[in-house]
């Protein structure tokens, strides 16, 4: 037994109650949710939509919700991904000029800090405004309302964005200079590196950074009851088949949570519980793809350079 | 535990190294470039005769002494060329500043004498004219002219910092990629000043193999393919390449040992196979000039010797610029050797003239190992 400090003794004693204390949790949380989940999850909630009903047994289940945040998650994903990417992309091989630069990094630093009901509040008042109808459903009189799946994605893009500009740009950073020069050397444009050479070496920082975003985008409440309208069923705008799905107000599984929780009209515990407990599948098996694909890509590439999540 | 021993075989004689450190920190060559710039102190300084005597072989070289005594009465040069046993009484030239007076011409530099013209081997490929590379205020590489030919390798050599890889990067203009470099005087690619080539054009005609291997994160086959994809609308498919990648990968005598599996992680591969699998895509464009930044020195001897090999192998559809640190690599693969030090071109001529009979003494130290 080597002297030690008694001071380095308790450190070393709180690093590890701190790091099992983590644990712990965790593992509470899912354990928990997993014994409730498998109590009140039956296969037809998943399938059957939410009905209007006084009793629990024909309040149905929650297959619009689910579809809601897949929704949600896709659009916010596919404006947030070129958005986060080309960003940090630009950041880390041009960033010139420095101002702008500057200007960059400090405005996404903000959004990352914006509470996501003050952008929800923003993205509400963006697309209320009259010229942006055509993107949400408006009410019988014809005033917009800023309700729908794409204004609500478009503001859900705004928080997946921090995460997945950070990533990447961390990722293109710890590139080596030298694999740069060697694509110049070959005669090759800086946009041709960045699209051949860098981007796919950081393709597992951009799916850790994607993943991160998606959890916001899956976990986030605000957004959807703000600017989705929370309304119980996804209702189409109009008949057009997807358009009209995507002009029109739905709800998440979040907000689902909510209002069958005791604190919601629903008061349908059981129900949110089921639900939230789909809710954690969803964002452990999207750690477990974000996982794979790393190392996939590590092993495809023999590049050890990225970030792991 | 084994005891590293101190390869002492490796340094030459010591016989004409000066013990004074001011010796090799008061530069001749800063004097070289056409005026005095300082007087040469080492001539009168006082000490033992032997110091003395070390201090005028060694320390200054023959032309220096010429530049210095050039300007001295008949009588002192008289002197002087009687012997060095007279040197403490010689009188160092001093120099008077008259504002009003016109400029004096300077003889050009005598150093060049040292600076042949051997006929090249194939047709010329990259003229240098009066080349000077600064980076900020500071100067690097000081107006060297040079001819590099096709079927022949020339080496780069000189100490560390003298601006053999500067010079080198400018030659396809890598060097623009730091921001404060600066570069005057002409290179010429074929009669054609690099400046007014596209950038992306001139480095697929002049190519360039680093340090450091440097693969990229991807496949044998993808590596290769990226430096022949054209920046065109259209890819080319894999089928159109292949035949392309096997040849640039077979030249660099890669192929029998990775052909199997073309797919496989290049970062995986050993770092001779790395450093070959570069040569490959530089040379899979089919370049004029190969630009080579000390390829060898991050590799094992067996690895060096098959690049050694293969530069051979390349010199005679391409010129081969090479820089080295290793003399006996330069020996072993230059045709045409240049010498550098502190941004000067000191010496250059074919290899043999250059190790056998460097007329320059800062060669001849250099070269015998005294210094660098």
């Amino acid at each position: 037994m080597r002297e030690w400090r008694v001071r380095d003794r308790i450190v070393l004693v709180a690093a590890w109650a701190m790091g099992l204390g983590l644990c712990l949790v965790t593992g509470a949380i899912v354990i928990y949710m997993g014994v409730r989940g498998f109590q009140y999850l039956r296969p037809d909630l998943l399938v059957s939509r939410p009905q209007v009903s006084s009793s629990q047994a024909g309040s149905g289940g929650f297959l619009d919700p689910l579809i809601g945040t897949a929704a949600l998650t896709a659009i916010g994903l596919a404006v947030a991904l070129p958005l986060g990417v080309c960003s940090a992309a630009w950041i880390v091989e041009y960033g010139r000029p420095a101002l702008l630069a500057r200007l960059v990094e400090s405005a996404i630093e903000i959004v990352a800090g914006t509470p996501d009901v003050v952008i929800a509040i923003f993205g509400l008042t963006i697309f209320e405004m009259g010229i942006l109808g055509p993107l949400s459903s408006s009410s019988e009189s014809g005033v917009v309302t800023g309700h729908s799946f794409i204004a609500a994605g478009a503001t859900m893009s705004l928080i997946a964005l921090p995460p997945l500009y950070a990533a990447t740009r961390d990722g293109l950073q710890a590139v080596p200079a030298h694999i740069r020069e060697a694509a110049f050397a070959l005669g090759k444009t800086r946009i041709a590196t960045i699209r051949r050479v860098l981007l796919p070496a950081v393709r597992s920082n951009i799916a850790t950074g994607a993943t991160l975003g998606i959890s916001r985008i899956v976990g986030d409440t605000a957004i959807v009851i703000v600017v989705l309208g929370e309304s119980q069923r996804n209702e189409p705008a109009s008949g057009v088949p997807l358009l009209g799905f995507l002009r029109g107000t739905g709800s998440s599984l979040t907000s689902y949570v909510y209002d069958n929780s005791p604190a919601g009209e629903g008061n349908a515990a059981g129900k949110a519980y089921a639900a939230a407990f789909v809710l954690l599948l969803f964002v452990l098996a999207l750690n477990a793809l974000v996982g794979l694909i790393s190392r996939a890509h590590a092993r495809a590439s023999g590049f050890e350079g990225g970030a792991r999540l | 535990m084994t005891k590293t021993r101190f390869p002492t075989n490796l340094i030459g004689p010591m016989e004409n190294v000066t013990m004074n450190p001011d010796d090799t920190l008061a530069d001749p060559w800063n004097a070289i470039g056409g005026e005095l710039t300082r007087e040469p102190r080492d001539l009168v300084r006082g000490g033992s005769p032997e110091e003395l005597r070390g201090a005028a072989h060694a320390g200054l070289p023959e032309e220096l002494r010429r530049a210095a005594h050039a300007g001295l009465p008949e009588e002192l040069r008289r002197v002087n060329n009687a012997g060095s046993e007279a040197l403490r009484d010689v009188v160092p030239p001093v120099r008077t500043i008259v504002v009003d007076r016109p400029p004096v011409p300077v003889a050009p530099p005598l150093e060049r004498e040292a600076v042949r013209s051997p006929a090249g081997a194939g047709p010329e490929r990259l003229t240098l004219r009066d080349v000077s590379i600064y980076y900020g205020a500071k100067q690097a590489v000081n107006s060297v002219s040079l001819s590099i030919h096709q079927g022949e390798v020339l080496a780069l050599i000189g100490p560390s910092g003298c601006g053999k890889t500067s010079l080198l990067r400018t030659l396809n203009r890598l060097t623009e990629l730091t921001p404060s470099a600066a570069r005057s005087g002409s290179v010429l690619l074929d009669g054609e000043e690099v400046h007014a080539l596209q950038d992306t054009k001139l480095r697929s005609r002049v190519a360039m193999v680093f340090q450091q291997p440097n693969p990229f994160p991807m496949s044998i086959f993808d590596n290769v393919a990226f430096a022949l994809r054209e920046q065109s609308r259209k890819r080319p498919r894999r089928r159109e390449l292949e035949p392309l990648v096997i040849d640039a990968l077979r030249r660099a005598g890669l192929y029998e040992e990775v052909g199997e599996d073309l797919d496989r992680p290049a970062l995986r591969l050993s770092g001779g196979q790395q450093q070959r699998l570069c040569i490959a895509r530089a040379i899979a464009q089919r370049p004029e000039v190969l630009l080579m930044d000390e390829p060898c020195s991050a590799l094992d001897p067996i690895s060096t010797s098959v690049i050694e090999d293969l530069i051979h192998e390349l010199r005679r559809e391409l010129a081969v610029v090479i820089v080295t640190h290793n003399l006996a690599q330069a020996q072993r693969v230059a045709d045409k050797v240049a010498f550098m030090y502190l941004g000067d071109l000191v010496e250059y001529g074919t290899a043999a003239e250059v190790f056998e009979q460097p007329r320059a003494e800062r060669t001849r130290d250099y070269v015998r190992g005294t210094f660098g």
